[in-house]
């Protein structure tokens, strides 16, 4: 069947937010831990074609393609686990030497290269298997070195490759508020976000602060565990893939959920949200009562609620919004709930164009019980992203004006000789940043980027 | 009486010579017994003789009075003078014909008789005149202008010899209206036994009869009284005078029928022409005979009822004539069937109209005319139950269609339908007489049970047996697609034959995917399992022509009041005027708009310039476009993907409630859908190239160049969020909300009416939501869909210039030959800018007179009121370059 979607998962972040989502993903459709189709899974109604095949013996498989320099931590703890059976073992790639990328972007990104071949075998392959591919999507995190760089190196590949296939991504972004083990992680963000800006056509932005702010004050769990942070990620991950999942009137396929919420290719930084988060999902989390469509649509609209960090100006407002709202919802509801938000202004919107709350209703899982009616996420393009990009920079360019932590990046031909890589990924973020910030003014249509790679 | 009338008997010597007898008896004074005796007899024989033409009936007297005179020992020769009983009994029966009345006697007077023996002769006489024989004194007053037979219907007048005694006189002529009832009634029966009258005539006639043979008994005993006790005219008016009464009914009954059958034959006649009825001039009029009938009856029951005798005889003829017709009621509830061969009954069935043509014709209608009822000849008492008649039958009729045998309801279904307390008769209004009349009323229990049961019957079948709202599931996942992920794959596969012209698109190809896509066993719809009914179709309309033709014919568009239409255009107008830069496109609209600056001056046309104006307007401009690319205007051939269409095999009986017109308003949505998610495909493919294609992602540093191209990511973006709030608005405030609600209706329907009347409220309300019931928000939605398309078509040629003016890139301030695409993403974002204004304006206004829902439609499409803020004025987005 249509529009399958790929799944690349790197590094060790990306292979644990990956682990969540397709456990999330079996239970939502009545997939075995194995792979087999539970007995009680016959309500149809789903498509598990878009994110599984069959294999010959009535295996459900993920197209997924596991991939990191480092087997030891995650991969093989995959391995241990009881999805084990789930992937497809050809699909798993591990670095010979197991050296992993230390950390370092430039490393992961001239490791990747070098196993480039075995990499785009393994893709190419299931792109064969499927259909009519849609996409990829790829599931990282900015600030590590096989996530970033390896992920930055496949952004780049992928886009020459295969040219008219979607690339959406995952991408975790470091918390810049906490000292992280990861020294380097300003340089690897710069340079991967060089990559997400031109080579991915759509990004959702993953803010690990953001997820350990919710997990602390929503969900009232001190000092969350990356277990706990990376089941609000998948959550949001299998939220964000219902409509192709469950089909529904609209939004059945990629393209058509995203091209609204995207009008200008360079903007194409998602913020989620998603209400209510109960133990259902996370554990020993608190459960919030009330559930109504307005409900859920005015938290979604709650900063508190987004999954990104930013510092909203009074100028910020909203490219594009689009709910997706599960359960059983009445659609007549929908249009109070708009007029309602409207009438409070709630939320603001561009001024130089149409735009709108999208709001997809979709079923819910049959298979897993929830104690809520409705809920919801939200999939916004809000121009105070541009806060998050800011800071990234600033923190960039802190470490640049030392040079420090420079030695590392040097060791690798990309950056032998001289650092432009760096001040090309600095100009490309801030031309995004400037991009957004002129997005809030009614003169967008005019804009011009006079920012010439 | 003025003048004696010339009346036709034969004199005999011995007549003449008797009444010189009487009289010369009469001037002795009294008579004694044996004169009396005598007198009589002779009487008797100036009877026979002079009647000697009469009817059987006097014969018969005169024998019973011959038998008499026999017995008390005086014979008469007068036996031997009735030589025509003897030669031809049947004689008697024949009319007198005038001819035959011409010789008068004018020496037989009455009045010169004594007293008595005036009493004797006009009892005698008024004995025979009241069984419909012409006496001696009393004569029949034949007018000349009535046919025989009509005056019999009336009944014959009579007329008393004036020189009768005037108190008898008085008494015979309040006597003598009895016989002319008598006559008129005899004729009546005899008319209305004959077979085409049908069976309440035939059922009414006996009661007559059965009536008429009392009257005859009544005469008989009178007789009898005359012959052996001293009887008087006084004591024969006492004795008669109840019967009068009742006679006087029937006749007044009669007279009824007869006016009946006259009134209506005359303008009956044009509607059965008209009907295509071979109707021939001597047919029956239905309102005398059947339901007709019983319509009189009971009319003249209840207007009588205030006289209890009366009432007492028309229930009693009531009774009796509808027993036939409860029969076939009861022959219709129960078993459906018509057993009417005189067209009585009150539903007829048309057998050329069959259930077949219900999936094939658009138009057809099965269910309403293959029966109907007669409306005019129902029976009073049945009219409130009239449709729980049809009903019932036709129910019964469609489940025997179905190859279903239809069982009398017995008692344990009936208690289940009914409940054990019986019918609730509270509802009833009818005239209590009237039930106690019709067998105690009982018919209405079985009407009502037999509704009940046939309704419920038929309604198990269609939800149970046939699982309609399962199928209504099916029909809505590939009409409405609700789940349509089957489709996009399909569009996927068949996107190259569906851009052919639809002439060119090979129908079994298409299907052929369709199938692969439905039986793939990952596509939600593969579950389903009514798949294999979903066929392809090709149009030959496009959706908009299709629609404004139904529009046009069925005059959906509500007349609003001219005054506000007026209004509307003159705004309309102004807006129009003001937003004055449509490039060269505006010069070929001015004519048009002149046109219509006369039209807002007459009320009466501003409907029809309303709409013309705006399509000329619209269409001049897309031509324009189109024109420059395709070199024609929208008058092009369909393409595949305008004209196809699902089409969705049902079966009888769920034909009756998904027919041929259900299928075709199920099309009209999926080919608006259709349509839209077309149009969003194209705009996503547009998106597609925009996000992948590095002409278009890449920056080339050249400012105006860059700043075109982000005019034309703001078009794509205002175009896209037209469309998929378009879409949304469609699915899921109109498509789903109303599908609920007939769901939920379909889950407590009791009646298969109900079921019918819900679906056809469901579509209906969906078109008239979708706005594809409203002329000028159609045709403005249908340039905005052009507008749309063109782009997605001009969009390749954009491209292309684009590469070719990169290439031209060198420096900054490089100078461009941007003019010509400029112009272009100028006049495509001017056009859709000026619609969708437009349309919002139009659904804000109609909001107020069709449905609210376009409310919805309106946040929906300019949520964050970017629309509303623009000055219309500024008709191109931003300003230029």
């Amino acid at each position: 069947m249509p529009r399958e979607l790929i799944t690349i998962q790197t590094g060790q972040c990306g292979n644990q937010i990956g682990m969540e989502f397709w456990s999330q993903l079996c239970a939502e459709h009545g997939i075995s831990k194995e792979g087999i189709l539970e007995d009680f899974a016959t309500e149809g109604g789903d498509r598990k074609d878009v994110f599984f095949y069959q294999a010959d013996d009535e295996h459900y498989i993920p197209r997924a393609l596991l991939l990191d320099l480092e087997p030891r931590v995650v991969i093989n703890n995959i391995l241990a686990s009881p999805y084990a059976n789930l992937y497809n073992p050809e699909n798993i790639y591990l670095s010979k030497d197991g050296g992993g990328a230390g950390n370092i972007w430039a490393y992961g990104f001239s490791q990747a290269e070098k196993v480039c071949e075995d990499i785009f075998e393994m893709i190419d392959r299931e792109a064969d298997g499927s259909d009519s591919l849609e996409g990829f999507m790829l599931l990282h995190s900015i600030a590590g070195g096989t996530g970033s760089g390896m992920g930055s190196f496949l952004l780049e590949r992928l886009n020459d490759r295969y040219p008219k296939k979607l690339i959406t991504t995952y991408s975790v972004f470091p918390n810049n508020e906490e000292v992280s083990d990861v020294v380097v992680q300003p340089y690897n963000s710069i340079l991967t976000l060089r990559r997400l800006t031109n080579n991915a056509d759509c990004v959702t932005v993953l803010d690990n602060a953001a997820l350990n702010r919710i997990a602390c004050d929503r969900l009232h769990i001190q000092n969350p565990t990356f277990a706990q942070t990376n089941q609000l990620v998948s959550t949001v991950m299998s939220a964000s893939t219902t409509t192709l999942r469950y089909p529904g009137y609209m939004n059945n396929d990629l393209v058509g959920m995203i091209a609204s919420l995207i009008p200008t290719p360079k903007c194409h930084y998602l913020m989620t949200a998603y209400t209510p988060f109960t133990s259902d999902q996370v554990e020993k989390a608190k459960s919030v009562r009330k559930t109504t469509v307005l409900d859920v649509m005015r938290r979604l609209l709650q900063p508190k609620n987004k999954m990104v960090s930013t510092n909203p100006s009074k100028k910020s407002c909203y490219i594009s919004v689009l709910n997706i709202i599960q359960g059983e919802a009445d659609p007549t509801d929908v249009h109070k709930s708009l007029l309602r938000i409207r009438e409070r202004r709630l939320a603001q919107f561009i001024p130089w164009g149409p735009a709108s709350i999208q709001v997809a209703l979709t079923k819910k899982s049959p298979y897993i019980p929830t104690s809520h009616r409705v809920s919801g996420l939200m999939l916004a393009n809000h121009t105070s992203i541009a806060s998050l990009l800011k800071r990234t920079c600033d923190h960039y360019d802190r470490f640049r004006k030392r040079g420090a932590f420079l030695e590392q990046f040097k060791k690798e031909d990309m950056f032998a000789d001289n650092l432009e890589e760096f001040d090309v990924a600095r100009e490309v973020v801030q031309d995004l940043i400037n991009e957004y910030e002129s997005c809030e003014s009614n003169d967008y249509v005019n804009y011009v980027s006079f920012f010439f790679e | 009486m003025s003048k004696p009338r010339p009346r036709s008997f034969s004199a005999t010597p011995s007549a003449e010579q008797t009444s010189k007898n009487v009289i010369t008896a009469s001037a002795k004074g009294l008579l004694t017994e044996q004169q009396v005796n005598k007198l009589t007899a002779q009487l008797a024989n100036i009877r026979q003789s002079t009647n000697g033409k009469s009817f059987e009936a006097s014969t018969n007297k005169s024998r019973v009075s011959q038998y008499k005179l026999t017995v008390e020992g005086y014979p008469s020769k007068s036996f031997y003078d009735e030589h025509e009983f003897i030669n031809a009994p049947l004689n008697s029966r024949i009319l007198h014909s005038p001819s035959n009345r011409d010789i008068d006697d004018k020496d037989l007077k009455i009045g010169q008789l004594p007293l008595q023996l005036q009493e004797y002769a006009i009892i005698e006489d008024l004995l025979f005149v009241m069984m419909g024989i012409e006496g001696k004194y009393i004569l029949m007053d034949l007018s000349e202008d009535l046919t025989e037979e009509e005056q019999q219907l009336e009944g014959f007048e009579y007329c008393v010899d004036e020189s009768l005694d005037p108190s008898f006189k008085d008494l015979a002529k309040r006597i003598l209206p009895l016989a002319t009832y008598y006559t008129s009634i005899d004729a009546f029966i005899e008319k209305h036994s004959k077979f085409e009258y049908g069976f309440v005539s035939h059922a009414l006639c006996a009661a007559m009869r059965g009536l008429l043979k009392e009257y005859l008994i009544l005469i008989t005993q009178l007789e009898h009284q005359f012959r052996t006790s001293p009887f008087t005219l006084q004591k024969f008016w006492f004795y008669v005078h109840p019967t009068l009464h009742t006679m006087s009914n029937l006749h007044s009954l009669i007279m009824d029928i007869q006016d009946a059958a006259q009134d209506t034959s005359e303008d009956d006649d044009d509607i059965l022409l008209v009907e295509g009825f071979n109707n021939k001039k001597d047919e029956i009029p239905q309102q005398i005979k059947g339901g007709g009938i019983l319509t009189i009856l009971v009319d003249r029951m209840t207007t009588m009822s205030g006289d209890p005798a009366t009432k007492k005889l028309y229930m009693h003829l009531l009774s009796k004539s509808s027993q036939p017709y409860v029969s076939m009621l009861h022959s219709w509830i129960h078993h459906g069937e018509i057993r009417d061969p005189y067209e009585e009954f009150m539903i007829q069935e048309r057998k050329n109209v069959k259930k077949e043509n219900l999936k094939e014709d658009f138009n057809d209608a099965y269910w309403e005319a293959r029966y109907t009822i007669r409306d005019k000849i129902i029976p009073p008492f049945l009219i409130p139950f009239k449709n729980k008649i049809l009903l019932a039958g036709k129910y019964l009729n469609v489940i025997r269609e179905c190859g279903i045998a239809i069982q009398e309801p017995q008692q344990q279904s009936i208690e289940d339908v009914v409940g054990k307390d019986g019918v609730d008769r509270t509802d009833v209004n009818v005239n209590s007489d009237i039930l106690v009349a019709m067998d105690g009323g009982r018919f209405v229990d079985n009407i009502e049970i037999a509704y009940k049961c046939a309704n419920r019957t038929l309604l198990d079948l269609l939800l149970k047996d046939q699982q309609l709202i399962a199928r209504l599931r099916s029909i809505k996942r590939y009409f409405f697609l609700d789940q349509s992920d089957f489709f996009t794959h399909f569009l996927d596969l068949a996107s190259t034959e569906l851009k052919k012209p639809s002439k060119d698109v090979s129908l079994t190809k298409l299907q052929s995917l369709l199938d692969l896509v439905l039986r793939n066993p990952s596509s939600v719809a593969y579950t389903d399992p009514f798949k294999e009914d979903v066929k392809v179709e090709m149009s030959t309309v496009g959706l908009v022509d299709q629609l404004l033709r139904i529009i046009n014919v069925a005059g959906m568009m509500e007349p609003t009041p001219a005054f506000s239409r007026t209004n509307r255009l003159a705004e309309s107008f102004a807006f129009r005027k003001e937003n004055g830069k449509m490039g060269d496109v505006e010069s070929e609209n001015e004519g048009s708009e002149d046109g219509a600056g006369s039209g807002t001056e007459k009320p009466g046309y501003a409907s029809s310039v309303a709409g013309s104006v705006t399509g000329s307007i619209v269409s001049s401009l897309a031509g324009s476009i189109s024109g420059s690319i395709m070199g024609g205007s929208n008058k092009q051939p369909l393409t595949g993907i305008e004209a196809f269409t699902l089409d969705y095999i049902v079966t009888f009986p769920l034909s009756l409630v998904i027919s041929r017109k259900a299928l075709t308003k199920y099309q009209l949505l999926f080919r608006h859908l259709l349509y839209l998610k077309y149009i969003e495909q194209l705009l996503c493919n547009t998106w597609t190239e925009h996000a992948k294609s590095f002409h278009w992602r890449r920056g080339s540093g050249h400012p105006a160049l860059e700043a075109w191209k982000s005019r034309a990511f703001a078009l794509r973006q205002r175009m896209l969020v037209f469309v998929q709030q378009f879409a949304y608005y469609v699915t899921s405030e109109v498509l789903e909300p109303q599908w609920r609600n007939l769901e939920a209706n379909l889950v407590k329907v009791s009646t298969v009416d109900q079921v019918l009347q819900y679906h056809s409220d469901f579509l209906d309300t969906c078109l008239k939501e979708c706005m594809l019931t409203n002329a000028k928000l159609l045709r403005i939605y249908a340039k905005m869909i052009h507008t749309i398309v063109l782009f997605c078509l001009y969009y390749d040629k954009f491209t292309r210039s684009l590469i070719t003016l990169e290439s031209q890139v060198e420096t900054i301030s490089t100078p461009l030959q941007m003019d010509s695409i400029d112009r272009t993403l100028h006049k495509f974002e001017d056009n859709f800018f000026y619609h969708i204004k437009l349309l919002i304006e139009a659904l804000n206004f109609y909001s107020a007179t069709e449905t609210v829902q376009f409310l919805c439609l309106v946040v929906r499409l300019d949520y964050n009121l970017y629309y509303a803020n623009q000055e219309g004025s500024n008709g191109s987005m931003g300003g230029r370059y």
